[in-house]
């Protein structure tokens, strides 16, 4: 730490002083460099004046209202490595700064041993919380859960919706004694294959069309989202896929699930039902040309026979992959769901 | 043909040529002839190779001038499935395998170790530098091949100063109690660098195999005949199924350790004047003429086709060119680690 | 599926492999009849008879050598060291030949052999019984070096050696010898060179191999009961080393503790941390921590828990880095 003293520069074509309006830190304040620290007024303009160092502030030369002459003392700042030795700060504080476009050097820092913090890095830019706000940290697993969601929304994708009759999808599935959740992924697997490109994957080069329909179905977890995969759907009855839902759900709340577990998804269920959402607009997984919402059943007036009748009904909001799928194709496939789950005879013949 | 173990070596031809022993090895005329081909030609071919090095197209080279009969009369007793486990001085024996010169050269041209010719087509393995290291290698295929139930054998080649190492021992010992098919030709040729033969060991190299369990033998390395018969009969034992052998052939290395030594700072002028009159080849071309068993045209022949071999051989190695970088990298492993095959892309700018 | 202690899984995998391929022998001292001395051999020479199971003298540099000539001569051999402390005998023979032959001879020459150590300390054993020698291995290019942490994986690691094209030496932590698992015995799964994670976690990853797995997985019990979870990386290989793993978890947790028995200078850990700075410099929260053995001769029974590094030193490196 050094002592630096800053004098009155020449403001502007040759003027010989200025007033002192307004001193914007006080002794002992830490200012960092370029921070407005004085406010003064020459003869042509009210000014202020961004602190050359960064550092702690020992002495103020002048008070409210004095003239000070260019070239006089203005104010005396104890320089962090003013000029001296490089900056500490970990790697990845650095690559913010870089991403920040924030130059470490001349930065003070408030981490131990005085090493630069993010909060540093971010005040620095501009950013860090104003007084008025409290900050909750970011997490590694947030930080990567936003880069994944980046990633997904720069996929051209829309989301398309469509009512069902739940009427005969809740009798079979309390017969079953399971929530809707299996056969309803039963069902998607069904109809991909009738409609394979839902079930694929844009590459540069190619579309992919998966031969095995593995469902990746969404569980949130207090850790964040996780998306276990059903392995194998079109093969599989409703209750073993019931069965593997349970299994993947109790395994993703004890953090146990394998990594086959999370791999080979080639098309998404998120049954946001469950926590009372009628119906959305659900992010397509990347790799996945499809996500399908599941929304809450319950009772709705609709419309049959002419007639207005309470219903068990939920909305299904299908997302897909534009660049793969059309509103024609995904118009055909959605009908076709909603047939086979509105269809007694059409569901029951679904292997149980 | 038993196999004697006294302690005079055996001998077959006197140094003069004359003959003192059994001539009767069971080689044919075109045979014995073929072993003078071959001296003359190796002995052409290592002075050669000083030559080559003085002249910067070697690096270092190791010569065995005086050492003829002893690698060409061994070499000669081997069969297609035996195999050879060489030090680093058996170009001779080399030679005699068929084993490419200008191949077996890239070793000491520093253009490839071990001297890049395929070990499992010549039956001979690569060029061994770590001192008796290669013993244990020979027992263990020595081994494997009798597992196989083959009637071949293993021939490890060695030095004076090896025998004093580790690995002979254990070698030794494993070969006895596994009842390897293996011969031990250890060529006392005096000296190890500059350590006399007498520094080296107290007792006699040949004598140690009573220790573990088979025969030993020792046998005059510069009479080509005895050494012929003596590493036949070892083979033949081997091939058998009754063990191994130590044959200890006594020679001189008349020559330097290699050429980046100088043996005048360590021994005496006379006692190569001495060994000289010991030559092996003189000895064997003498024998050869007088018994009518070679003419001089043959011999002359002899030395006009070494001419015209070794011109060769010169001329193949010296238009040897570098090997290519990405030999660097191409051999360490059948399946690399990845962190090997980025490096490898990126220190060859590809990928 | 049963249970099956890491032993267990040892002698299975050795028999498949004598009985799948009739070119594997099985050499060491004391593998035969006694079925070694830590019985992983048991029972096979019974099976396969003394000629695809030997037993050796007493010669280290021997056994290696001769088993270059076996390989040679187009046999696959397995061999035992029957201690970490004297497999250096062998030293020389592994690696002035096992881990050249190939490069020598341009391929023509392979040396599929696999050298099995008994390998770490935490048994109260005598000097020379407790040595952790990987580095030594691990730094001779050639050689592929792989160790198992717990009994599934060790007989997966032990059949994919013995199949591997290239030799390998293959460190088994004895004082996991004895540790049981349930699960089925398959080479089906993550193959040579690929690390695997053990347990999930954002605050830290510990990387570690062979006897040092389950005491990373202790001090993670106890700093999940101070709501700090971290992530558990098993390498289970040394060479080839997973770099894409280590560079993922690093850049999950942002902070590395590695540990290894061996001492520190110039123990497995350096080359780690070298690896997580090349590969993920930018990630770095805090400094890769080693945990690792003292720069001494490894210590006597009485004081090896003084010097091995325990789940509580683990735990305390953690804190460290998380609290950066």
């Amino acid at each position: 730490m050094t002592e630096r003293e800053f004098r009155l520069p020449d403001l502007g074509e040759g003027l010989e002083e200025a007033r002192i309006l307004a001193w914007l830190v006080a002794e002992g304040d830490e200012v960092a460099l370029n921070q407005p620290f004085v406010e003064v007024e020459t003869a042509k303009a009210d000014i202020e004046i961004p602190s050359p160092f960064a550092g702690r502030v020992t002495q103020l030369h002048a008070a409210v209202g004095d003239a000070v002459p260019v070239g006089a003392p203005l104010v005396t700042i104890d320089a962090a490595e003013a000029g001296g030795g490089p900056v500490a700060a970990t790697p990845a504080v650095r690559k913010l700064a870089r991403e920040l476009g924030v130059n470490v050097e001349g930065l003070t820092g408030t981490g131990p041993e005085g090493r630069l913090t993010r909060e540093d890095v971010e005040r620095a830019a501009g950013g860090g919380a104003p007084a008025d706000a409290d900050r909750i940290g970011i997490s590694a697993g947030r930080r990567q859960m936003a880069e994944n969601l980046e990633r997904a929304y720069a996929v051209p994708q829309v989301t398309t919706f469509r009512t069902v009759d739940c009427s005969e999808l809740e009798a079979l599935r309390h017969e079953l004694r399971i929530s809707p959740l299996p056969v309803v992924v039963r069902a998607l697997a069904e109809v991909c294959l009738e409609h394979p490109t839902l079930n694929a994957t844009w590459t540069r080069d190619a579309i992919l069309v998966h031969r095995r329909v593995n469902v990746g179905v969404a569980a949130d977890t207090e850790r964040g989202l996780v998306v276990p995969v059903v392995h194998d759907a079109q093969e599989r009855s409703i209750g073993e896929i019931a069965a593997d839902i349970d299994r993947l759900a109790a395994a993703a709340r004890e953090r146990s699930l394998a990594r086959e577990d999370l791999i080979g998804a080639t098309i998404t269920v998120t049954n946001t039902g469950s926590y009372g959402s009628e119906f959305g607009t659900p992010v397509l997984n990347p790799g996945n040309a499809v996500t399908l919402g599941l929304g809450v059943i319950a009772p709705r007036a609709l419309v049959v026979g002419g007639e207005p009748v309470a219903r068990p009904a939920c909305t299904l909001s299908l997302t897909f992959d534009h660049r793969i799928l059309d509103g024609a194709t995904i118009g055909r496939a959605l009908g076709d769901l909603v047939d086979l789950l509105q269809d007694r005879g059409r569901l029951r013949r679904l292997p149980a | 043909m038993s196999v004697p173990g006294g302690a005079a070596p055996v001998q077959i031809l006197a140094p003069d040529g004359t003959a003192i022993g059994d001539t009767g090895v069971g080689l044919g005329e075109d045979n014995l002839r073929e072993l003078l081909r071959l001296m003359v030609l190796a002995r052409r071919l290592d002075d050669e190779c000083m030559a080559l090095q003085r002249q910067g197209e070697l690096t270092v080279y190791p010569p065995f001038r005086g050492q003829e009969a002893a690698q060409v009369g061994s070499a000669f007793a081997l069969g297609s499935e035996d195999f050879v486990f060489p030090s680093f001085r058996e170009l001779a024996a080399a030679i005699a395998r068929g084993v490419d010169p200008v191949e077996y050269l890239h070793y000491h041209r520093g253009t490839w170790h071990g001297g890049p010719y395929d070990p499992l087509a010549h039956g001979f393995a690569p060029i061994c530098v770590p001192t008796a290291t290669q013993l244990p290698h020979a027992v263990g295929w020595a081994l494997g091949a009798k597992l196989d139930g083959k009637a071949a054998c293993a021939l490890a080649y060695f030095g004076d100063g090896a025998a004093s190492e580790g690995d002979f021992h254990e070698a030794a010992n494993l070969a006895g109690v596994w009842r390897a098919p293996v011969v031990f030709l250890c060529q006392n040729n005096g000296w190890a660098i500059s350590v006399p033969a007498g520094l080296q060991t107290a007792g006699e190299i040949w004598r140690r195999a009573e220790g573990y369990g088979f025969p030993g033998v020792r046998v005059d390395g510069n009479d080509v005949l005895a050494v012929y018969a003596v590493t036949n009969t070892a083979i033949e034992r081997a091939r058998a199924g009754d063990g191994p052998t130590l044959v200890e052939a006594m020679t001189y290395r008349m020559g330097p350790h290699t050429t980046a030594d100088d043996p005048t700072r360590y021994r005496e002028e006379a006692e190569l004047e001495r060994w000289t009159r010991l030559d092996p080849i003189e000895r064997y071309r003498r024998w050869l003429l007088a018994t009518g068993g070679a003419d001089d045209a043959f011999v002359k022949s002899c030395e006009t086709e070494a001419e015209r071999r070794v011109a060769e051989i010169r001329a193949g190695l010296v238009s040897t060119p570098a090997p290519p970088s990405d030999d660097v990298f191409a051999w360490a492993f059948a399946d690399p680690p990845q962190t090997l095959e980025r490096d490898r892309k990126e220190a060859l700018g590809d990928g | 599926m049963a249970e099956v202690t890491m032993v267990a899984a040892l002698n299975r995998a050795l028999r498949d492999a004598l009985a799948d391929d009739p070119r594997t022998l099985v050499l060491g001292e004391d593998v035969g009849a006694l079925g070694g001395v830590f019985r992983v051999t048991e029972g096979l020479q019974d099976e396969f008879g003394p000629e695809r199971v030997l037993d050796t003298p007493i010669a280290e540099a021997g056994i290696a050598g001769a088993a270059v000539g076996l390989a040679i001569a187009g046999w696959r051999p397995i061999v035992e060291m029957q201690f970490d402390g004297f497999s250096y005998p062998a030293l020389d023979q592994v690696i002035s030949h096992l881990a050249k032959y190939r490069y020598r001879t341009k391929g023509r020459v392979a040396m599929p052999v696999v050298i099995r150590i008994p390998y770490g300390g935490g048994i109260r054993g005598k000097e020379h019984h407790g040595e952790s020698p990987e580095t030594y291995y691990a730094h001779t290019a050639g050689l592929k070096v792989v160790t198992p942490s717990g009994a599934l994986d060790a007989y997966r690691l032990l059949a994919l050696a013995i199949a591997d094209p290239d030799p390998v030496i293959f460190l088994e932590p004895k004082a996991r010898y004895w540790s049981k698992e349930y699960g089925e015995m398959t080479s089906d799964g993550p193959g040579i060179g690929r690390a695997q994670v053990v347990r999930e976690g954002d605050a830290c990853a510990i990387v570690v191999y062979g006897p040092t797995v389950h005491r990373a997985l202790e001090a993670s019990a106890t700093l999940a009961g101070e709501g700090v979870e971290v992530l558990v990386l098993d390498l289970r290989s040394l060479v080839p080393l997973d770099v894409d793993a280590l560079a993922d978890v690093v850049r999950r947790t942002g902070r590395v503790v590695v540990a290894h028995e061996a001492p520190r200078t110039l123990g497995f850990g350096a080359e780690i941390a070298a690896r997580v700075m090349e590969e993920a410099f930018d990630y770095l929260e805090a400094p890769v921590i080693r945990v690792a053995g003292y720069d001494t001769p490894y210590p006597p029974a009485s004081l090896e828990q003084r010097w091995l590094p325990t789940a509580e030193r683990i735990a305390a490196a953690v804190r460290i880095a998380v609290a950066y």
